[in-house]
């Protein structure tokens, strides 16, 4: 007789992508059923793992090297990317060395992607055992340290750096651009490059000449070749983005592949305007603006250039998925929400709208306007991530949520992840959760009701609400005068429907009212 | 001067137990696998399709799903138009068709995978996926009818596995 047991694990995790919310919690109970399942358990499971020497990793890199290493386990058949995320070296290592990875290495059956994310050397022991045993696998790099062995490798697929420079802000300075473009130009499997800028005061130990000596980007000249890059990053704002510098990257590589573009809190304006018509498959857009704040001024004037600028570049790409921009709230009533509305509205997926990093010290609202008009402009919005400030009920002393926000939320059908940061003041000495707690879980519910109450069948699994602020945490206890030092403290709240009853579930150092 | 001739309206499909089902050719082309076939075979073939790993009642079944959703769009490259539909819905006409025996239930599931019918294995899958909901691994059991064929030892080592694997 046909059984669920006898389904492969194909269709065995199709059924398990019906049940997303609670698929960690199914994955375990399936692995205490039989030995069938427990093993289609394990192969979704442990699909992706990752170990390192700090003290957060040690003992599930322990557990994951003992069963690894046993030849009667049967986990390294289900391990595809296989993830370093940190480690000392050889000598100095607690847990891991070299000879270790050469036989984790051997003991893998399928491995998809190895990352690298480690800031010391990679022994050469362990590329030559990743090349021999997978050379159609896709090396991933994430490391702050120059490595031109690491970076010429052939199986080089992503790359994320951290470029060393004497000054920041610079159109003159030494750096190490012009050693990377070299070996970034014979690169032929680079598709994921993201780009940083750091300072090196040591830099002068890096055997520096004149000729590395330039404006702060890739010194890309005429004949150079990029790999086509399927997802460029540029986290640095300080990166020399002149309209001359893209008219000669535009000549140095195939646009066309590129899908994903990111510029984390920053607009490029020249970049923008350079490239509207010029990148047509992009999929995925990040960026941020910091808008005027000045007396007389609207707070939408920074939008205006910001947002703008974008918006025609915006618009000009075939089909937007997925937009992420740090803003400090926005003003859907204005241009050019309206004409993005237009050309994405059918294919958005994905909007963030996150809290400038230029702004979370500042003492202002976050300013969100035209909630109502999200539902028209994104009707098939599946992820949403707003900053919003909530707003003091003077009558019952408590928080509520901005007039309006709730049944704006609650018409976006189709969504399954909202998640919101909302930011509250101080009250003088009262501790946060003194403040929140007596409020929080009814503001999480009063969001979540909003959803079903408008349509009962609604998509919505996850409620994410971050409760957050500034607090002075004091000098420092050598410090002779009194500095201001501030953190951020937050609880966060998640709600989730994983049994058709929402769950509410309280992260953060509640300290004695936990 | 060859004259060209129209496809036959009809396609007969030969089942695993030697069984021939005359269908019309729209209908069987619900399936992408029978579609590749015919057209492979050229339009003016009238060879009966064998399908080897499909029985003569859960091919009745299967055609019978294809009957009633013989008009829809065919199946799109992009997953976002499965996603519009509710994901947790089965519509009505759908949730009746899979009220049988979880034989039959598993059958029509490895046969719409056999036979490429996405759809089809879509609402086999969140059948599977409704009756799984909320249970425990022994209400898992009791439902599908599986042997627990762990020892109390093994059973205890992966409860404490569990909790570690929560943890990491």
């Amino acid at each position: 007789m046909t059984g669920l047991e006898d389904l492969n694990e194909d269709i065995l995790f199709l059924v398990l992508q019906y049940l997303e919310a609670e698929r960690s919690i199914f994955l375990r109970r399936l692995r205490l059923v039989s030995w069938r399942l427990k093993d289609f358990a394990e192969s979704q499971m442990f699909k992706r793992i990752t170990v390192g020497d700090e003290e957060d990793l040690i003992d599930s890199t322990n557990r994951f090297i003992e069963r690894l290493l046993d030849p009667n386990d049967k986990l390294s058949r289900h391990v595809r990317d296989f993830t370093v995320a940190s480690f000392e070296g050889n000598d100095a290592s607690s847990c891991l060395n070299s000879s270790l990875f050469v036989k984790l290495m051997d003991g893998f059956q399928g491995l998809d992607s190895f990352s690298w994310n480690v800031d010391t050397p990679i022994p050469r022991d362990i590329l030559d055992a990743f090349q021999i045993r997978w050379p159609h696998t896709h090396l991933c790099v994430r490391t702050a340290r120059f490595d031109k062995v690491l970076f010429s490798f052939p199986q080089l697929y992503q790359l994320d750096i951290s470029v060393p420079c004497k000054e920041r802000h610079s159109v003159n300075t030494l750096s190490l651009f012009r050693k990377l473009k070299e070996i970034l130009v014979q690169s032929s499997s680079l598709r994921v490059l993201s780009l940083n800028i750091h300072r090196d005061p040591y830099i002068h130990r890096l055997g520096l000449a004149e000729v590395d000596r330039g404006s702060l980007n890739l010194p890309l000249d005429p004949g150079d070749q990029l790999p086509p890059l399927e997802e460029l990053t540029i986290e640095a704002r300080d990166y020399d983005m002149n309209t001359e510098y893209c008219g000669r990257w535009f000549e140095c590589m195939d646009w066309k592949k590129l899908c994903r573009l990111k510029f984390k809190s920053w607009c490029p304006h020249e970049f923008f305007m350079f490239f509207t018509n010029k990148i047509p498959n992009v999929e995925s857009l990040q960026f941020g603006y910091f808008r005027g704040r000045s007396r007389g001024i609207s707070i939408f004037a920074g939008e205006a250039q910001g947002l703008n600028v974008a918006g025609t570049f915006i618009i000009s790409v075939n089909s937007l998925r997925e937009l992420i921009i740090q803003a400090q709230g926005t003003n859907f009533y204005e241009s050019p929400w309206d004409v993005i509305a237009q050309k994405h509205g059918d294919s958005m997926r994905r909007l963030t709208i996150a809290c400038h990093d230029s702004d979370l010290l500042m003492e202002s609202t976050m300013d969100m306007k035209g909630l109502e008009m999200l539902s028209s402009y994104f009707p098939f919005l599946q992820n949403l991530d707003l900053v919003l400030s909530l707003t003091r009920d003077y009558k019952s002393g408590g928080y509520a949520w901005p007039a309006g926000t709730i049944t704006a939320l609650g018409q976006l059908n189709f969504l399954k992840s909202l998640k919101i940061s909302a930011r509250l003041q101080m009250e003088g000495d009262r501790p946060l959760m003194v403040c929140i707690l007596p409020y929080s879980r009814g503001l999480v519910i009063e969001l979540w009701n909003a959803f079903f109450e408008h349509d009962p069948t609604s998509e919505l699994i996850t409620v994410i609400v971050r409760f957050w602020r500034w607090e002075d945490s004091g000098p420092l206890p050598f410090e002779e005068h009194s500095t201001v030092r501030m953190r951020t403290n937050e609880v966060v709240y998640v709600g989730s429907k994983p049994n058709g009853e929402l769950k509410v579930t309280i992260h953060g150092d509640l300290g004695n009212l936990k | 001067m060859a004259t060209s001739t129209e496809a036959p309206k009809t396609v007969t499909l030969t089942t695993s137990d030697n069984a021939d089902i005359q269908v019309e050719r729209e209908v069987a082309e619900r399936s992408i696998l029978i579609k590749n076939l015919l057209e492979d075979l050229g339009g003016d073939s009238n060879e009966a399709i064998p399908i080897p790993n499909v029985n003569e009642a859960v091919m009745k079944k299967v055609l019978e799903w294809c009957e009633q959703h013989r008009k829809d769009p065919p199946a799109s490259q992009d997953d976002d138009s499965d996603s519009r539909k509710k994901s947790t819905d089965i519509d009505e006409w759908d949730q009746k068709f899979m009220q049988v025996d979880q034989e039959m239930l598993f059958e029509i599931i490895l046969a719409a995978n056999y036979l490429d019918i996405k759809a089809l294995l879509d609402v086999g899958c969140k059948t599977v996926a409704n009756m799984i909901k909320g249970k425990s691994p022994d209400e898992i059991r009791k439902t599908f009818n599986i042997q627990n064929d762990f020892t109390p030892e093994e059973e205890d080592q992966i409860r404490r596995e569990n909790e570690w694997a929560e943890d990491r």
